[in-house]
């Protein structure tokens, strides 16, 4: 039997590994990994542009004014009531 | 390349492999600019290109598993690189992720990292790994021990060249050599071979 030459192993080897492929888990693993690395979230807002700043400044004003409002009827509740005892009293 | 087949979309019609390898280039360089600011751009990258780069790195390190670690690193790198504009187009966008994989995967061989490896998959390797075949897995292990010895680099030329079936241009490429460095390389490592098995 004669002996196989360099060529003829290489290409053996080559026909014998062309099926090999990464798991299925691969593209997501990458995908999870290359997302570990992208710019957070101070480096993504500067670049959303002038109107969605001004967007996220107003949607904020309108929340710390909704939370003092409420707040505000709290206190004028409780005093309500405060004074309501004082009157059954 | 040779393993464009793998790669290009199954619509292409099999009668022009040329030409649909030719329009999956250029669809994979649109894509290298997209994927600038859209990681599905980049996704479809990593689509396109994940089984040759995996089967390439696997060839030259004789380990699926390795090789995927080194593939994933290579996508990092070349995600970041591609963010921060840093691909210039000079080279084709495969030759530059080949590239990117073949110095991980001489890191590897050439650095502590391989043998930690090696000792913490060798009992999980058969499990962890994506199963291939019998005879693929031989094969694999076949390669290894006959490339074992061999400079990272020579080994890495020799795969490229002879197992993959590259041209020594794009080799030179790949490498970020000369042509002449490349078949100086091959005969070097072709010798060594030779040597070895006299030897044995």
């Amino acid at each position: 039997m004669s002996r196989e030459s360099f060529d003829q192993r290489a290409a053996r080897l080559a026909r014998a590994t062309a099926e090999l492929a990464p798991g299925p888990a691969f593209t997501a693993a990458v995908l999870l990994a290359v997302r570990g690395i992208e710019p957070g979230v101070w480096t993504v807002l500067p670049q959303l542009g002038r109107r969605a700043a001004l967007g996220f400044g107003l949607l904020a004003l309108v929340a710390v004014g909704c939370a003092a409002a409420s707040a505000g009827s709290v206190e004028r509740a409780l005093a309500g009531n405060f004074n309501q005892v004082e009157l059954e009293w | 390349m040779p393993s464009d087949d793998t790669a290009a979309p199954p619509s292409r019609g099999r009668s022009d492999p040329a030409r649909a390898a030719s329009a999956d280039g250029v669809a994979l360089e649109r894509l290298a600019l997209e994927a600038r600011q859209d990681l599905g751009a980049f996704r479809e990258i990593v689509l396109r290109t994940q089984a040759e780069l995996v089967r390439y790195a696997a060839r030259v390190l004789g380990s699926l598993s390795e090789a995927e670690d080194v593939v994933q690193e290579a996508y990092v790198k070349a995600h970041g690189a591609l963010t921060r504009g840093e691909f210039d187009g000079r080279s084709r966008l495969r030759t530059w992720l080949y590239g990117i994989v073949t110095h991980g995967a001489i890191d590897v061989l050439r650095g502590g990292r391989r043998r930690r490896a090696l000792h913490q998959r060798a009992a999980s390797e058969a499990v962890t790994e994506q199963a291939p075949r019998a005879e693929a897995q031989l094969a694999l292990h076949e390669l290894r021990d006959w490339l074992a010895g061999l400079p990272p680099e020579q080994r890495a030329t020799l795969v490229l060249k002879v197992i993959e079936g590259h041209s020594s241009r794009e080799v030179a490429e790949i490498l970020g050599c000369s042509e002449g460095a490349v078949e100086q390389r091959l005969v070097r490592a072709r010798a060594a071979l030779a040597a070895r098995e006299v030897q044995a």
